[in-house]
């Protein structure tokens, strides 16, 4: 049965029941971090590089977790805060690739990856949505994943994120008004 | 019931926003292998078994949890009813332990009629408790011989008396 966010805490508060509930936790939030990851980052390999170091900075600072929030928003904040952080780390990686000439990386964007990705299984409707939400800004991407696919109320992702409802309503409306606009055109 | 209802506003706003999008059934289109999420579980508790150990929360951290964890159990009611009556029933027993009450023996004294106690003595008692009767006084005599009153509480009667019966060690004692 799956734990509640409160045994898990209780849990790992205790020394005798630490990786227990460190275990509880994975079994509980792994999947729904890495799903939110790799949608942010796409590539298996670097989601994967993402979810462990996210869950490394859980073990290490989830005794300091002060319960002001829910752990639910705890770890999606932390797993945004590392994926946002991998991609603009990736990014200036590849500015740095495109600046020097005959560079084998200055094909490989992200559009192209899911193109050669394959762990991609889309078909081509599925396929135009994933380069079209590709095309959005990092953070107005992430807005959109997040009540897309994770159906998050804004109140939750304003935690998460540290930004007004308003502006994440805004930001969300004008995402999915260009998705649309790039899903219909032919 | 809450995630119903978000789920609900999702999809109207997209309906109003986006109607193409929201008619497309929305789907996972990555993959992963199929023992991906256990081996990685798998991985990350091996990889904090060989970490060094997070630090420790300190004592208000854990209190603050317990204090919780006590507030979640009483608000559930599920420990509510044998919580109160293990209170009440400690309560009581500390209560009733620390009310001073009278020694039996002088309760059961107190109420026996002189008339009684006379027509006990002369009625009831056997060999034996007038055995027990004789080592009891001379265990009186005895105490009251050996009393010796601070000199400053005698009387004069006290000290012509004390000083006939005191031996010279004791006398060295007092001065």
């Amino acid at each position: 049965m799956e734990k509640t966010d409160e045994q898990i805490l209780d849990a790992f508060i205790k020394e005798a029941t630490r990786e227990q509930a460190f275990g509880w936790l994975l079994q509980k939030y792994q999947q729904r971090l890495y799903w939110q990851i790799r949608r942010m980052v796409i590539v298996h390999d670097d989601a994967d590089d993402v979810i462990q170091n996210v869950m490394m900075k859980v073990w290490r600072h989830l005794g300091g977790f002060k319960r002001n929030s829910s752990l639910h928003t705890w770890l999606y904040r932390i797993s945004v805060n590392e994926s946002l952080a991998f991609l603009e780390k990736k990014k200036k990686h590849l500015t740095v690739s495109l600046e020097q000439p005959n560079s084998e990386e200055e094909d490989n964007g992200p559009g192209l990856q899911i193109a050669a990705d394959p762990w991609f299984n889309g078909e081509d409707l599925e396929r135009k949505l994933q380069q079209a939400i590709l095309k959005l800004p990092d953070k107005q991407r992430l807005v959109f994943n997040l009540r897309y696919y994770d159906e998050m109320p804004y109140e939750e992702m304003s935690e998460i994120l540290g930004t007004s409802v308003g502006a994440l309503k805004a930001s969300y409306h004008h995402a999915a008004k260009k998705i649309e606009q790039m899903i219909t055109e032919d | 019931m809450d995630k119903e209802r978000s789920n609900s506003e999702v999809r109207k706003e997209l309906e109003e926003i986006a109607p193409h999008l929201a008619a497309k059934e929305k789907q996972n289109p990555f993959l992963v292998s199929e023992n991906y999420f256990s081996q990685l579980e798998e991985q990350l508790l091996a990889q904090i078994a060989t970490s060094p150990a997070p630090p420790k929360p300190d004592m208000w951290q854990e209190m603050r949890a317990s204090l919780a964890y006590l507030g979640r159990m009483l608000g559930t009611g599920r420990v509510l009813a044998p919580a109160l009556i293990a209170i009440f029933v400690l309560g009581v027993s500390l209560w009733l332990y620390r009310m001073p009450t009278p020694p039996p023996q002088a309760l059961q004294l107190s109420s026996v009629s002189d008339a009684e106690l006379m027509a006990y003595v002369q009625e009831d008692l056997d060999d034996i408790d007038l055995t027990q009767l004789d080592s009891a006084t001379l265990e009186t005599v005895a105490t009251a011989s050996a009393f010796r009153p601070a000199p400053s509480a005698l009387s004069n009667e006290d000290l012509d008396l004390l000083i006939e019966h005191i031996d010279d060690q004791t006398l060295e004692e007092l001065l």
